[in-house]
């Protein structure tokens, strides 16, 4: 089969060019609204905490997160369903999960008394752990990075502000925040 | 040395290909999302993928999810090995001087 100069370059110019828009799709496509979902259920989550504590009505706050964070697994549930790629990995990446959640009310349980302030920075880290694992073991650079900056921000606004109702809305600002800022961008600029 | 694989060098079956051969081993593709990127009929598609598959270079996998069908596309490790020395041709193509034709 002859094939020209010319349509040799062209076909290798439309192979790279599928090939890393699959590789951004496999990477970002439905990674992205799922961090942004996350983050939005933290900025919920926070503002609740806050709002209520502030109100004296600081036995609303479990229900409140409970209503925000289950709306944030079935929605990412739906996600990861109607994502068009399928892997045998997934099943491993929902028992990591799992395992993570698993471990940390153990620890939480072992740890026992701590104050609010103490669970709060431990609970909102645990994920961000989560994340930079599956960024390390999925070759997911952006996801450890995330898992960092997020885990900075939470433990320096838990130095900053700890034992002072404001450290929740830090939680929201530079938690939930940074999650949806980085999950909506990453949604909108994959297919680039 | 490598040569051009005529049933993979056909524009449709190329792309088709390239999508496959970026998934990680074993992961696979619905085939909607190829239908959508690669913005052809589902008949277009279907006998392209036929083809495909027919040469040993895909598998394809109907399932059922929540009562709706759903097939499933992925490169076989032949199709991935064929797609690789069809890349290796192109490249070999390039790698040579071009033909003065004045």
């Amino acid at each position: 089969m002859e094939i020209s100069h010319d349509d040799a370059r062209q076909s290798l110019e439309e192979i790279q060019s599928l090939m890393s828009r699959t590789r951004r799709a496999i990477s970002y496509g439905t990674t992205g609204p799922i961090i942004a979902i996350w983050g939005v259920a933290w900025i919920l989550g926070y503002l609740s905490t806050f709002t209520l504590i502030l109100n004296h009505r600081g036995a609303w706050i479990n229900w409140a997160w409970m209503i925000f964070l289950s709306t944030a697994g079935l929605l990412s549930w739906l996600l990861g369903r109607k994502s068009p790629f399928k892997s045998p990995i997934e099943k491993r990446i929902g028992i990591f999960w799992g395992l993570i959640f698993l471990f940390a009310y153990m620890w939480l349980a072992l740890m026992w008394p701590f104050d609010h302030y103490q669970a709060g920075i431990f609970v909102a880290t645990i994920p961000m752990f989560a994340y930079v694992v599956m960024g390390l073991w999925l070759e997911e650079n952006y996801l450890v990075w995330l898992g960092l900056a997020v885990s900075g921000l939470l433990v320096l606004g838990y130095f900053l502000l700890r034992g002072n109702p404001y450290m929740w809305l830090w939680m929201a600002v530079f938690g939930g925040g940074s999650l949806t800022g980085v999950g909506l961008y990453i949604s909108k600029s994959w297919r680039r | 040395m490598a040569e051009i694989d005529s049933l993979i060098h056909q524009p449709v079956r190329l792309q088709i290909m390239a999508i496959l051969v970026a998934l990680p081993a074993l992961d696979k593709v619905d085939f909607t999302y190829l239908r959508d990127t690669l913005e052809v009929t589902d008949g277009n598609l279907g006998a392209h993928l036929l083809k495909l598959e027919e040469a040993g270079y895909i598998a394809v996998e109907k399932v059922f999810v929540a009562r709706k069908p759903h097939t499933y596309i992925a490169a076989t490790t032949k199709g991935r090995a064929a797609f690789e020395d069809h890349v290796v041709a192109l490249e070999a193509i390039l790698s040579k001087p071009l033909k003065n034709h004045a």
